[in-house]
């Protein structure tokens, strides 16, 4: 066994060397960041899979469990890098350029205290963002449209989340980040407690157990990185949740008692959006999204499971709302409020993406060719800068 | 954020653990007995960081901890030691307070079941890993 894994070891040192080599030339100069981050991220690999081979040289046959368990995480490494770090390198074309440009710009509206994220215009699987590579993956139309441009805040968010345990800046929303774990296991030990000693069914206490383990392994980071888009960009942000559910929700009260569920219900996440507004200040907004949301035929059609009750609850998401405010005010974070809305200038992305917002709900008829001449207008601004 | 990022959340997490686990349990091998001195209990506490959080979820208790998706590391030990898991479940009581105690020295059995635990984890984050590349 221990020729074998030699042998896997470097195999995967020729595979990580010839990644490598895919980087170079860099098509545009928007990339080079991400070309630098794979490049130290390989070599970085390359250097352990050495001191495995190292390592396993004085291992006895029986004695090597944990150089297994070395070898697969490296190889699981080479694979990231290749899927989203190296093919965001690989297939590119020229809105590429763009979309960079506008994180860029948007990073500093928001005042971001993180080198910029890259941006690769190849998701088949709508928004996302792979932190291994810092890269945000949008689909590849997305950069001639506004409307759901709101959630590249949210992806930012997920940055934010990643490393506000090495940045200094981010000192005190990983406090509040932890407080807020703090909050939500105390309230679902409260529950648990109450409900054994009920004499109820004894599935409570599983529920319970779930939804807890939902909230700390998923849900918290979901709504973290809603609330940072809503309290970085303002209600652009509901209304594009809104936007996206109606298109695309197949229940808003989406809820198993059982299996696991990476995201939050659509109800849940557009309550705390709502709680959020209302803590910005912007209550008419809040009123005018919470009326077309009750409208939807989805909301009037649809009632939730009972067991839904226990796992959102009010209180503890507008405590989390809070602290996640707070930490993001004390992080020196750019907050939006109706007041500084109005403050930013013309051709900040905040100020595009809500009026896209508020042309899109005032004359449907002519928003598209507004939208278009924005872009246009975006594009050219974008590469004078 | 698509599931792939949550998945890719929750996959980093997991692999810092085990990556801290791993690192903890090199450095304990080369050490006979053990006394808590500084060095000692920063590696001890690597351990505890993965250990405690599982020992509260075998215990039906809630932890505050996100260092691992202990619900799921603890279902694969169980998967693995389906017969013996009373007594497995009281061993693992055991290493947690032999950890916690001021001077102890590891056996053989304790390293297995370090690397048991160690292994658990690494399916975890393989786990995690498929259903980060999964199409949904």
């Amino acid at each position: 066994m221990k020729d074998y894994l030699k042998a896997i070891i470097l195999e995967q040192i020729d595979r990580s060397l010839c990644l490598k080599n895919l980087i170079h030339p860099v098509k545009y100069q928007e990339l080079s960041g991400l070309a630098e981050r794979c490049t130290n991220i390989i070599d970085s690999i390359t250097q352990k899979l050495r001191s495995l081979l190292a390592e396993l040289e004085n291992r006895e046959e029986d004695d090597i469990r944990d150089i297994l368990r070395k070898m697969r995480r490296r190889v699981r490494e080479i694979e990231m890098v290749e899927s989203y770090g190296i093919s965001a390198l690989y297939y590119v074309n020229d809105e590429i350029r763009y979309m960079n440009n506008l994180i860029h710009k948007i990073h500093n509206e928001i005042n971001l205290p993180l080198s910029r994220p890259s941006v690769a215009c190849i998701s088949t699987r709508y928004y996302y963002f792979h932190p291994f590579t810092n890269v945000i993956f949008v689909p590849v139309g997305e950069s001639n449209f506004l409307l759901h441009l709101p959630d590249v805040f949210h992806e930012m968010g997920h940055y934010v989340l990643f490393n506000k345990e090495n940045t200094l800046r981010l000192k005190e929303v990983n406090r509040r980040y932890d407080v807020a774990i703090k909050k939500v296991t105390d309230y679902f030990k409260d529950l648990l407690t109450r409900k054994i000693r009920e004499t109820g069914p004894e599935e409570k206490p599983r529920l319970i157990r779930h939804i807890h383990s939902q909230w700390k392994e998923y849900w918290i980071n979901e709504f973290f990185c809603d609330l940072f888009a809503l309290y970085t960009l303002g209600p652009a942000y509901a209304w594009s949740h809104l936007h996206l559910t109606i298109k695309k929700s197949e229940d808003l009260y989406k809820f198993s008692e059982v299996l696991p569920q990476t995201h939050p219900s659509d109800d849940s996440r557009m309550r705390i959006l709502l709680i959020g507004l209302h803590k910005l200040g912007f209550d008419n907004e809040a009123n005018m999204i919470l009326s077309k949301w009750n409208s939807m035929p989805l909301v009037l059609n649809t009632k939730p499971l009972v067991e839904y009750q226990y796992a959102y609850p009010e209180e503890l998401m507008k405590e989390v709302a809070e602290l996640f405010l707070s930490g993001l005010k004390d992080g020196n974070f750019s907050i939006i409020s109706p007041t500084n809305l109005q403050k930013q200038d013309s051709d900040s992305i905040i100020t595009i993406l809500n009026e896209a917002w508020d042309l899109f709900w005032n004359n449907p008829e002519e928003f598209r060719n507004w939208e278009e001449k924005c872009i246009e207008k975006l594009r050219s601004m974008i590469q004078r800068d | 954020m698509g599931t792939l990022g949550i998945f890719a959340s929750r996959f980093n997490v997991n692999t810092k653990s085990l990556e801290a686990f791993d690192e903890a349990l090199s450095f304990l091998k080369k050490k006979d007995e053990v006394a808590r001195t500084p060095e000692v209990k920063a590696n001890v506490d690597k351990l505890l960081d993965v250990l405690e959080p599982i020992l509260e979820n075998i215990q039906g208790n809630l932890s505050e901890s996100t260092a691992v998706s202990e619900r799921s590391v603890v279902d694969i030990m169980k998967e693995r030691h389906d017969r013996e898991w009373p007594i497995y479940r009281k061993k693992l009581k055991q290493l947690y307070s032999k950890l916690n105690s001021s001077k102890f020295k590891l056996s053989e059995s304790d390293f297995r079941l370090l690397n048991d635990i160690a292994d658990a984890l690494d399916v975890e984050c393989g786990n995690l890993f498929r259903r980060m590349s999964e199409r949904r």
